[in-house]
């Protein structure tokens, strides 16, 4: 269910009876081809919707009631309807799609040619930007738990495929822990968090106070709770 | 490795075959819309005057466009935008086929086969209208 507006038109063949076809658009710029009976000739209609997919799919009936040549337009299908403006006209739609033209308004087929010709005038992107201790695309996957070790073991840099050095990288052997000596000072779940591997090799400060009493106090409960 | 990718590009062609039916038919259906318009803005002054609304002249105008007062030229026209309505209907057609919809697929060569009878029907009244010159106000030097 999208919100949004929408446009397009219909024609409906004289000599059919008014049967005919029609396109539609929507805000998002996906395009419904539409299967259309109604008045013949060609008739244009725009509105508003709560649900775009709805309205523009599948079975609808909408019309143009009123005097003039723009009338108010409103369309309905199941559950969703629209409003907006219109030529004359009333009849029956079955709509398809919603095809996703959006994508292609930015030529995909010229992409590769943008991204090579930005790489020859040194605009930086993902493609040609160097990461220090980042594997290459075309390299091997990275490497297992059990390689790690290996790794560490011997720290000599390999040469990869691309010829660039391939380091002991953080990504593949992950960081060591940071110790935070104020951990004692911090209250609060942050505090709680830090503690855990803190404690062990900082001794716990009080705050003082009030609010140190309050922090013994937990302390103590919660080592007794724990059985230290 | 050449035929690989030939029978790739082969494979691809066959899943877009219905799009460019889709898009013909499309296209087709659009000049045959504007034509259309056209011939319907020409004829709308020559209706009766109880058929000039925007409602009902839609509906008159199919009578009246092959009418042997209705100019020839205009006439002509009208014709031609059903000749295009056969093409365009069959491509549809075609593109629901090719799409893997053969109901849908039956349906718009049944409509296509009528637009043809129309267009046939009518190409034989502009015929004849224009064997009528009498009947259209005109004067036969003798």
């Amino acid at each position: 269910m999208t919100k949004g507006t929408y446009g397009g038109g219909t024609f409906g063949i004289p000599w059919l009876g008014g049967l005919g076809g029609g396109l539609y658009i929507d805000s998002h710029g996906r395009i419904y081809p539409q299967v259309y009976y109604g008045t013949p000739g060609a008739s244009l209609s725009a509105g508003y919707t709560d649900d775009l997919e709805g309205l523009l799919t599948g079975t609808s009936i909408s019309g143009s009631p009123g005097i003039g040549v723009i009338r108010p337009n409103a369309g309905f299908s199941g559950g969703a309807s629209g409003f907006g403006i219109g030529t004359p006209g009333v009849g029956v739609t079955y709509g398809f799609g919603p095809l996703e033209m959006s994508q292609d308004f930015s030529h995909p087929w010229a992409k590769a040619h943008v991204r090579d010709s930005a790489a020859m005038a040194g605009v930086p992107s993902r493609y040609n930007v160097f990461e220090y201790g980042f594997p290459d695309l075309q390299d091997a996957p990275a490497r297992s738990q059990n390689r790690q070790s290996e790794v560490v073991d011997n720290p000599r840099p390999a040469t990869g495929s691309s010829g660039r050095s391939r380091e002991v990288s953080v990504f593949d052997t992950g960081s060591t822990g940071i110790p935070y000596p104020y951990a004692g000072r911090l209250f609060g779940p942050v505090a709680s968090a830090t503690r855990s591997g803190a404690s062990e090799t900082t001794p716990q400060r009080s705050a003082g106070g009030l609010l140190g009493m309050i922090q013994d106090y937990m302390r103590e409960t919660q080592s007794g709770r724990l059985g230290y | 490795m050449a035929s690989g990718a030939t029978g790739h590009m082969n494979g691809r062609g066959k899943d877009q075959m219905h799009v460019v039916f889709f898009v013909l038919g499309g296209f087709l259906l659009f000049v045959s819309a504007v034509r259309t318009h056209f011939v319907y803005r020409a004829v709308l002054d020559t209706l009766p005057p109880r058929f000039q609304d925007d409602w009902t002249s839609r509906y008159a105008f199919s009578v009246y466009a092959l009418e042997p007062t209705t100019p020839v030229e205009v006439q002509a026209e009208y014709v031609k935008a059903m000749g295009l309505s056969c093409p365009a209907c069959l491509s549809v057609s075609l593109g629901f086929f090719a799409a893997g919809y053969p109901v849908l697929g039956g349906l718009a060569l049944l409509v296509s086969i009528v637009a043809t009878y129309r267009a046939v029907q009518g190409w034989r009244t502009y015929q004849s209208n224009l064997d009528r010159p009498i009947e259209r106000g005109e004067e036969i030097s003798q």
